[in-house]
């Protein structure tokens, strides 16, 4: 199953003035992929992937989403190709969770007015994989935040792009749903697209991407398969001791910190 | 089952936007009916039948098609611009507070009034004077605030927002001043800048007409884009929103709106505050039906304001906008308290 490349960076550098916050970062993701980004916070994550969005600009380096230059796209044609999910996103105004997720289909729209069949069935269909039907007349300023969240990944489904960028997608959702959504997003890979997430839990990664990045101070540190994640990946980029135990029922592989025996910067590598 | 819903939606809301284009009809009956001479609805239908120019002795007809067709007019016109802009700035900035003077439209157009006035300018140049000054105070106003929020391309709606706030505020230092040296046009200048419609005549609604309904066109087109804005920009950007080109469209194209008939009138408060609000808890925030049916909602307002503000107290005619003042402001004050309880 070769796709080609869903995204690729190339010597790519982002900052204001002469702090930058991603240095020099290349970093290739296959089509069909589900990655994952993990690191501390203020690692450079949620720029990576605004960058690759085009939303912010690279200092320098080239940025390629399904083999095009991403930042001299026209919009709409960008927002068909890629999308970028924040973690928490509230509308001012009380939209009703079906208008919500439609607005997806702007990229789409012929119209200024009306909405095409397609518009609606890619709305429904969206609102039926997230299990939002039940909400569709509830305007989002009354969901819960998880509901909420739920309510922008049909959105960006409805969307209907080539990669998907998710900033913490599973942060407000309960156990339940951020299974549901981890398989959703795994199926979306196996459909084709391309998933590039932040995630907080990294046992979560480990089960379910086939990819894991890690970052830390704006460099990219690793590149690797979930079956080669070690303790001392974990030790140097977030600084905790850990075990890596394996559940003999399904043979999954997690991550287990020691709690109070934290490694203090430096002191790595002992 | 899905679709059948948003369909019942749209019959509801097509509903609601027949049933408010037949109150205006009525207002505009109304507006043209009562004031210092009454006119019967048979005299309104027969004078639109016979058509504008017939030479004639009869008082109704006249008074119909000199005055009150026009005045009737340019309220719809000018209440209906405001809502709409009002609706664009609230979406813009997301913020319900928002009102089509939050760029400096108002202030800039009463001080290019007030100069024409304290200079006597009216009187040299004509009519059109005040007015042309007011369009470019009203446009010189906006364009500093937009210059002073952008920066390589891109403008910070923030500090549009307190620009704007700034700049309104230094110019009614400003006007304060003018008013301070020019005693003797203290008058003057407080009854233009209370607003009123007196001035209307059909040159007057055939002058703001292309503007307002260019402005208010331009608007209506970027209905689904600021239905994006709700959820801020960046996600506005992530929906595939050209974001910087929509916000310049929209401040342009909204300060042509209203500065097209705050020139002649002068600014006329609350309008643009409050009927995007009303529009809103009726029908939804979807910009696509929230901006017609403000241009409905805010035209008709505007007609029975300056119908109350000629007729309340006969002879004097009090400034409209003080009748917007007096009925929006508690209005206003009792959505705040409606929302707060959380009744949406």
């Amino acid at each position: 199953m070769d796709y080609g490349l869903g995204i690729s960076l190339t010597n790519l550098s982002f900052g204001y003035g002469h702090s930058l916050t991603l240095k020099d970062i290349d970093l290739e993701v296959p089509r069909g992929t589900f990655a994952a980004l993990l690191g501390p916070n203020g690692a450079g994550k949620s720029t990576l992937l605004k960058t690759i969005s085009g939303y912010l600009r690279p200092k320098k380096g080239k940025v390629l989403v399904c083999e095009r230059p991403v930042h001299s796209l026209k919009d709409k044609e960008r927002s068909r190709l890629v999308t970028y999910l924040a973690p928490e996103s509230k509308s001012s105004f009380d939209f009703s969770v079906e208008e919500v997720v439609i607005m997806g289909r702007l990229p789409y729209s012929q119209s200024i007015f009306s909405h095409s069949p397609d518009d609606v069935y890619f709305a429904e269909k969206a609102m039926q994989i997230t299990q939002i039907e039940h909400l569709r007349h509830r305007p989002v300023t009354s969901l819960s935040s998880g509901e909420q969240q739920r309510v922008q990944i049909a959105r960006a489904i409805c969307q209907d792009p080539q990669v998907f960028l998710l900033d913490e997608p599973t942060t407000h959702l309960d156990m339940l749903f951020e299974l549901e959504i981890m398989e959703l997003v795994t199926r979306l890979a196996q459909e084709g697209r391309t998933v590039f997430a932040i995630l907080h839990d990294v046992n979560l990664a480990l089960r379910f991407a086939s990819r894991l990045y890690f970052m830390k101070d704006g460099v990219l540190t690793h590149s690797l398969e979930p079956s080669d994640l070690s303790s001392d990946v974990i030790r140097e980029v977030y600084g905790v001791n850990a075990r890596i135990v394996e559940d003999p029922a399904s043979g999954a592989r997690f991550v287990l910190p020691y709690a109070g025996n934290t490694v203090k910067p430096g002191a790595c590598g002992k | 089952m899905g679709i059948d819903q948003i369909r019942n939606l749209r019959q509801r809301k097509y509903l609601f936007l027949a049933a408010v284009a037949a109150l205006s009809l009525i207002s505009i009956f109304l507006g043209l009916s009562l004031g210092s001479v009454s006119v019967s609805v048979s005299d309104i239908l027969s004078a639109l039948f016979e058509g504008p120019g017939k030479d004639t002795e009869d008082i109704a007809y006249t008074i119909l098609w000199t005055l009150r067709f026009p005045r009737v007019l340019l309220a719809f016109i000018e209440g209906a611009s405001l809502g709409v802009a009002g609706a664009a700035m609230q979406g813009l900035f997301r913020n319900p507070m928002a009102d089509p003077y939050v760029l400096g439209v108002s202030s800039g157009a009463s001080l290019g009034a007030v100069l024409g006035i304290v200079f006597g300018l009216g009187r040299v140049l004509g009519l059109w004077a005040l007015p042309v000054l007011a369009f470019a105070g009203a446009f010189i106003s906006t364009g500093i605030v937009y210059l002073l929020s952008t920066k390589s391309g891109r403008t910070d709606t923030w500090t549009l927002l307190l620009a704007g706030i700034a700049v309104s505020s230094l110019i009614s230092s400003i006007i304060a001043f003018l008013m301070v040296l020019f005693r003797q046009r203290v008058e003057e200048i407080v009854f233009w800048t209370m607003g009123g419609l007196g001035r209307t005549s059909w040159k007057v609604v055939g002058a703001a007409l292309p503007y307002a309904a260019l402005g208010t066109g331009v608007l209506w087109f970027q209905s689904r884009s600021l239905n994006a804005f709700s959820f801020g920009e960046e996600a506005a950007f992530h929906m595939g929103v050209s974001v910087e080109t929509v916000k310049r469209r929209i401040l342009w194209a909204s300060s042509i709106a209203t500065a097209s008939c705050v020139a002649f009138t002068g600014p006329i408060g609350f309008i643009g505050l409050i009927v995007p609000h009303i529009v809103r808890i009726l029908l939804g925030p979807d910009h696509r039906w929230l901006m017609p049916a403000s241009a409905l909602v805010g035209g008709n307002s505007l007609i029975l304001a300056d119908l109350l503000a000629r007729t309340i107290v006969p002879p004097l005619e009090i400034p409209v906008g003080v009748i917007t003042s007096l009925f929006g402001a508690p209005f206003f004050l009792y959505l705040l308290a409606r929302t707060r309880k959380g009744g949406m």
